[in-house]
């Protein structure tokens, strides 16, 4: 690759600077003026004005209607610079010199028209259009200033609240509910009734551990009249180990968890479950938030404590190491760009619901970010390795800490080795079975031509199969030989086929064909030229390689070979994978380290290491700084650390902010801000600003502590409303409140919730009885680093596991269909809040997916088993406790013997799956 | 915020936000229909600016890169010059190592009344040339298959967004309301993935519905859980009946909401569009002169031919945006080596399902409103790569169109003279999008979405619409 001229480092003093040094300059010579009239103006109009102009598109930032603004120039700096046109951008671009900057972008200019525009740089540039450009360039403005963003409510420091005065005080139970009724009764609206206690261990189950109440427990709670009983089934779920399953699986969501790349290359993780190991430990243990920050953004910065803390920060880091990335990118340092803007971007919506991606390119459009900003925080990812030394060809790997011994990596070179022994006999086996099967066509050549004239033009496939067993042919060749025949017809070495076809003149047809094609493959045989041979000979032997000819083998294995050998063959590379994917890994951890430091970085214009502006240090965004002292980073560490340190600082507001968010929107459905990763100018506003900021203190003072927020959150009233209330859409109601707030943004019902896709997954499988509760450990049945799909776009993921949903793989670009279906988040996005789309394929799986008529099937026959001496309706009411945990009605009873006359176990299973499809079973009340 | 992003289950909805926000799903329901009928379509007055001139698109996709000076840009310079250094400046980024001009081991003819130069690895298409509206300067994707795979179907090599038929759905929808407005029949799985058919932050109703993938023989291609092996259709009609009285008693209790109304339809619609699809994917009804026309008949062409002809059923059936994958288990169109061999292999089982293709829509009346575009990732190096092979060239290559609106019988565009580098009326994978958009009636720079804080197009914030192909 050559080396290109690097760009002039014109940055933004240079910007400022040179328009004053144009003006000065511009006293037109009327022979120069002449000659922009004539020579300039046109080619201007005509091929430049309509995409750089004052008034319309500023391409660039360029405007080109005015010598001001061809001196002031655009965002790679002054267009021109009067009397030099070697120093001028406009002779470069018309030049086409330059790969990004070639000008007209449609085509060159003609070789007259390049002369004339130098001539007049050469001049001094004469130009009578003095008057300024009208608008500036077009990325100078940010949306909004660090000095107004202060004011933004996003950035104002969280004030003290004071717990707003109700009038029905016999609803607060937690302060939470003060400030959710305050806002109802300003509305003249009532909340609901509290839920039934059925419906609420549903909810808080599902809620804290993702799984379905026991009939058992539904019984024991309501039995339960102790005036703490649900405080107490709160603490029993906090401390299962479902629960860190579950909100584990929230923060995955955040952490764009995934264990393959997809992108460009579907490359498996083969580590990425240490890290979803790490999150629910995490959350098991309830790691305080701002530790948990740290670990996953420098955890191996943090001093060393024993060997067990150590693993436990480095798998952490998995988070900065997870992101889907553009690995065969070629284009390195554009590589390394795009890696540190994944990293930006998500940490910037992951922890302060901030969209840094978009300044990038050019200052934050909307919100008091800017490029500067950007780039402060992208020299400290800069001084961060992300890739690994080790490629496959083109693909390159994200970093890994090796935790393997020099044994452990002996052992790996030996299985690696015998695996590649495998791998060849697999390729060989498959050349052989190739090789026979073209010796045998080439010999038979002849009888197949012979076996031909038996056939008319279009022949049915079974008198093809009848004939070919008959004369032991392949039917498969047969037919293609006796097809080509007519597509060929014009083929001077068929001509005498067709002569004997009408004779079915077998004995001649021979005479003619076999010594051709045993002269031809004799030729081959000795590799005889071509030329030396007769024409006729020629004929045979390029008939035998023709690509679309009469016997040529198809390139798919499974249209090319016979049954026996395919079978052989299929059954060796299903072997093959079988074993290379069973292989143990050498352990290790995805994440970063540290790399050289990259103390100062130049702010890329628009995006491109190929136009540069001025450098800027490590810093953190202006607008979140609460005092003009920059931050001081060490010299020789990339700054990660100080980075984590001051996100979770409270030297800001939005961290803290962001959690109370996540965490109302994670148990009520929806945030108090709706755009859980968006707290910008174009990010939802609060519903509630006071519930939110009084969330946010209580989350800091209670030590950053997930489970103490569930507490206070869960234990009040708000959470325990039923999701019905009286006066919906009662026509005789005085305050309706679907009228007032269709909704629901005042929470004067809990919200109807449905089952996330891992909730629906694990509750069929509850219901059947086969639901694996085994926690952690490797799941991807892949090997690190292995294809998951190479070019054959073969999947060999199986999702047939007993275990919750959260160990299945999560494949990028190839997600598990329950998951697609419904609303997994993209695996490459940080996603706080879960859509709940109905669409019809959710109901194609329901009705056919075999994950589902198994789960139907099993749960039928655990009914059967469990209640053996029972009737149908006992098996019934037990299903409807399962599913619903309560008993079924009269007339869900006489609905369900419909379904169960169909007979016995498969009836109860059409049953079982009709209650799975079921919105009763997939909304929670 | 957008009405699609913010639902949640539990609200209560107008009919319309219901169906805007995908109940539809799949097949989008009636939502053309029904929102005609309410007089205001939101997404269509929004984004369609003119009289379309095309109402539905096919893209032809040609994986790997199929080599444009050995098709449908011929080099005589290149011929020439055949062993010679390249004399120009080669691009700063490149994929593999290149070394000397290679000439074409095929020659060129002009055909029809247009006189079209097209090369003998297309004997079939040659003859149709007449229809066909050459654009020989794209240029702009990436050097590698998986970034320029992405940026082809979805305008972006870097990050994840929607591809550009769910951006085309997502704008006009489908006009039939039991099938997926976008579909694509054996898309390979590698380099993107499901990603270059995926809806992204478009609603799920816009992404493309695959049939089977490149691995699967066209002949065994099949919707996911389109058919059930273990029930019978009554058996399936009684669970649908005890859904439907179930689900209507628990909506009564649980008040009105829309998300449980509409999972009540929703699985009506799943039952009809198991009969839907299988209905339209079975090619067994055409006639055994339509099966010829596809290239049925033989077994190198019947594997591509079966998938155009499925494709055409789908066009007539009203589908939008349909995609055809011609790729193998390897990466089909990609000769590093065996330039000869390969293409020669991957033209022959492609030639004659074109050509029949565009004779059969030309024939029903669907070609004159049916865009159809032809083409790969990239194109190939007129260096060579070893002795007979070619590298990637995003940098200036060959795609085609047809019918749809665009001008028959015409070139636009070249490269230099060895066709490396787009040179004249450059065509930026942007521009094609916009002038895709705008063969639709949709203005590319209007078709917008709202995400993360950012209003996004299929064509960033570039395209320009190619005015020149226009008919």
């Amino acid at each position: 690759m050559k080396t290109e001229r690097p760009l002039p480092r014109l940055g933004w003093l240079a910007l400022l600077a040179l328009p004053a040094m144009g003006l000065r300059a511009a006293v037109p010579q009327p022979q120069g003026l002449e000659f922009f009239e004539k020579s300039i103006r046109p080619l201007f109009e005509a091929k430049c004005i309509e995409c750089h102009n004052s008034k319309g598109k500023k391409k660039g930032g360029l405007v080109m209607d005015s010598r001001a603004g061809l001196l002031s120039g655009g965002d790679s700096g002054p267009a021109l610079v009067a009397g030099k046109p070697e120093e001028s951008r406009i002779i470069e671009a018309v030049r086409y010199q330059h790969d990004d900057l070639k000008m007209p972008p449609k085509g060159q200019l003609p070789k007259a028209e390049i002369a004339a525009l130098e001539r007049w740089v050469a001049m001094g540039a004469p130009d009578p259009r003095v008057e300024a450009p009208a608008v500036a360039k077009a990325e100078g403005g940010m949306g909004m200033s660090a000095e107004r963003g202060r004011d933004f409510w996003s950035f104002k420091p969280v004030q003290p609240v004071a717990l707003p005065r109700v009038q029905r005080s016999e609803w607060v139970r937690s302060p939470v509910d003060a400030f959710v009724l305050a806002e109802l009764e300003a509305k003249g609206l009532t909340p609901a009734p509290m839920a039934e206690k059925q419906e609420l261990i549903r909810r808080a189950t599902q809620d804290l551990t993702g799984l379905m109440p026991s009939p058992e427990e539904v019984a024991a709670f309501v039995a339960d009249e102790r005036p703490d009983a649900f405080s107490r089934l709160v603490e029993r779920l906090l401390s299962s180990p479902a629960y860190g399953e579950r909100w584990g699986r929230h923060w995955l969501d955040v952490a764009r968890y995934a264990d393959s790349n997809g992108m460009d290359e579907n490359i498996a993780f083969g580590h990425a479950w240490r890290y979803r190991d790490y999150v629910v430990r995490a959350f098991n243990q309830d790691k305080p938030y701002d530790e948990f920050v740290i670990e996953q953004l420098a955890g191996d910065l943090l001093p060393n404590r024993d060997e067990a803390s150590r693993h436990e920060s480095l798998a952490a880091l998995g988070f900065l190491a997870l992101g889907g990335r553009v690995l065969a990118e070629p284009d390195v340092q554009k590589m390394q760009l795009d890696i540190i803007d994944e990293q930006l971007d998500t940490l910037g919506k992951a922890f302060l619901g901030m969209t840094f991606g978009c300044a990038r390119c050019h200052d934050h459009k909307f919100d008091p970010i800017s490029q500067a900003d950007y780039y402060s925080m992208a020299a400290i990812f800069r001084s961060t390795r992300s890739l690994a030394d080790e490629k496959m060809g083109a693909i390159k790997f994200a970093f890994e800490h090796s935790l393997a011994t020099p044994e452990q990596t002996k052992e790996k070179a030996q299985r690696d080795a015998m695996l590649a022994a495998q791998r060849k006999t697999v390729t060989e086996f498959a050349a052989k079975a190739r090789a026979e099967l073209r010796r045998q066509l080439d010999e038979g050549a002849v009888d197949y031509l012979a076996a031909a004239l038996q056939l008319p033009d279009d022949p049915g496939f079974d008198a093809v199969q009848a004939l070919a067993q008959q004369r032991g042919l392949r039917p498969r060749y047969l037919l293609q030989c006796r097809l080509v025949l007519v597509k060929q017809r014009g083929n001077p070495f068929f001509v005498p086929w067709h002569e004997a076809f009408k004779r079915r003149d077998e004995k001649a047809l021979r005479a003619h064909y076999a010594p051709l094609f045993a002269a031809a493959l004799k030729a081959r045989a000795v590799k005889d030229k071509a030329p030396s041979l007769p024409a006729a000979v020629q004929q045979a032997k390029a008939a035998l390689e023709d690509l679309a000819g009469i016997l040529t083998i198809p390139d798919k294995d499974a249209h090319a070979l016979d049954a026996p050998v395919l079978a052989q063959l299929e059954a060796m590379q299903e072997e093959a994978m079988r074993r290379e994917s069973g292989q143990p890994d050498l352990p290790g951890f995805m994440g970063v380290a540290e790399g050289p430091t990259v103390p100062k970085m130049p702010i890329h214009i628009r995006g491109s290491y190929l136009t540069l502006g001025r450098e800027v240090e490590r810093a953190f965004p202006v607008v979140m700084r609460s005092t003009s002292v920059p931050a001081v980073f060490p010299q020789k560490q990339s700054g990660r650390l100080q980075l984590a340190r001051w996100l979770v600082s409270g030297e800001h507001p939005l961290t803290a902010r962001v959690l109370a968010n996540r965490l109302w929107r994670w148990h009520f459905g929806r945030g108090l801000v709706g755009s859980t990763e968006n707290f910008g100018v174009l990010g939802d506003r609060p519903s509630h600003p006071q519930l939110l900021d009084w969330l946010a203190m209580q989350l800091v003072e209670r030590g950053w502590s997930w489970k103490e927020m569930h507490r206070l959150l869960m234990n009040s009233s708000v959470y325990q409303m039923a999701s019905r209330h009286p006066a919906a859409q009662a026509p005789s109601s005085a305050t309706d409140p679907t009228e007032l707030d269709p909704e629901n943004r005042l929470l004067w019902r809990f919200p109807v919730q449905r089952l996330e896709a891992e909730q629906l997954r694990d509750a069929m499988l509850q219901m059947a009885g086969t639901l694996s509760l085994e926690v952690g450990g490797k799941t991807i049945p892949l090997r690190n680093r292995e294809f998951v799909f190479n070019h054959t776009s073969r999947d060999h993921t199986r999702y047939e596991s007993p275990r919750r949903a959260l160990y299945l793989p999560i494949i990028r670009n190839h997600l598990y269909d329950i998951l697609e279906q419904f609303d997994y988040p993209d695996p490459t996005m940080p996603t706080g809040s879960r859509n709940a789309t109905v669409v019809a394929p959710q109901a194609l799986i329901l009705l056919n997916a075999p994950v589902v008529m198994d789960s139907a099937e099993a749960m039928a026959s655990r009914l059967m088993r469990e209640r053996p001496g029972a009737d149908d309706r006992a098996r019934v009411d037990r299903a409807w406790q399962l599913a619903y945990g309560r008993s079924p009605a009269e007339a869900e009873w006489q609905r369900a013997k419909n379904i169960l006359a169909q007979g016995g176990q498969r009836g109860l299973a059409l049953l079982c799956q009709s209650l799975m499809a079921s919105n009763e079973f997939i909304y929670l009340p | 915020m957008n009405p699609f992003a913010s639902l949640q289950s539990g609200q209560p909805f107008s009919r319309r936000q219901w169906l805007g926000q995908g109940a539809a799903g799949f097949g989008m329901l009636a939502l053309q229909g029904l929102l005609a009928a309410e007089g205001n379509n939101p997404v269509l007055a929004k984004a369609a600016r003119h009289a379309p001139r095309a109402k539905r698109v096919i893209f032809l996709f040609m994986k790997g890169g199929p080599s444009a000076v050995d098709t449908f840009d011929p080099k005589p310079l290149l011929q020439r010059d055949d062993g010679k250094p390249y004399p120009f400046k080669t691009p700063r980024v490149t994929f593999a190592a290149t070394g000397k001009l290679l000439k074409s081991p095929w020659s060129f003819k002009q055909h029809g009344q247009s006189g079209l130069p097209v090369s003998e690895l297309f004997p079939e298409v040659a003859k149709m040339v007449d229809e066909l509206c050459v654009v020989r300067s794209l240029h702009g994707t990436n050097p590698a298959h998986g970034g320029a795979l992405l940026k082809l179907h979805t305008g972006s090599d870097t990050q994840v967004r929607p591809s550009m038929g769910s951006w085309v759905v997502y704008g006009l929808g489908s006009e039939n309301n039991n099938l997926p407005g976008f579909i694509t029949i054996c898309p390979t799985l590698a380099h993107g993935g499901v990603n270059n058919w995926g809806a992204a932050f478009l609603p799920a109703w816009t992404q493309g519905t695959p049939i089977g993938n490149a691995s699967v023989d066209s002949s065994q291609a099949m919707v996911r859980h389109i058919v059930n092996p273990r029930l019978s259709a009554r058996e399936q009609r009684l669970q649908l009946d005890f859904l439907a009285q179930a689900n209507a008693q628990h909506l009564e209790q649980a008040g009105a909401n829309a998300a449980l109304e509409g999972r009540i339809s929703s699985f009506e619609l799943a039952f009809r569009m198991q009969g839907t699809m299988p209905e339209t994917q079975d090619i067994s009804r055409e006639s055994a002169a339509t099966h010829r026309l596809y290239g049925l008949d033989n077994p190198v062409t019947a594997p591509f031919g079966r998938q155009c002809l499925m494709a055409r059923r789908f066009l007539e059936r009203g589908v939008r945006f349909v995609q055809v994958t011609h790729s193998d288990s390897e990466v089909q169109w990609d000769q590093h080596g065996n330039l000869y061999k390969g293409h020669s292999k991957n033209a022959a089982e492609v030639d004659k399902p074109i050509a029949g293709l565009l004779r059969d829509l030309r024939s029903r009346g669907l070609l004159e409103d049916t865009l159809v575009l032809w083409g790969g990732e990239f194109g190939r190096t007129p260096t060579a790569q070893g002795k007979d092979g070619r590298d990637h060239n995003p940098h200036g290559f060959t795609m085609w169109m047809a019918g749809g609106g665009v001008r028959p019988g015409f070139a636009h565009g070249s490269t230099d003279d060895y066709g490396w580098f787009a040179q004249e009326n450059k065509v930026h994978i942007h521009d094609l999008h916009a002038t895709m958009l705008h063969l639709l009636g949709v203005d590319h720079e209007r078709l917008t979405f709202r995400y993360a804080g950012r209003d996004f197009r299929l064509t960033d914030v570039a395209g320009e619409v190619v005015k020149e192909v226009m008919a």
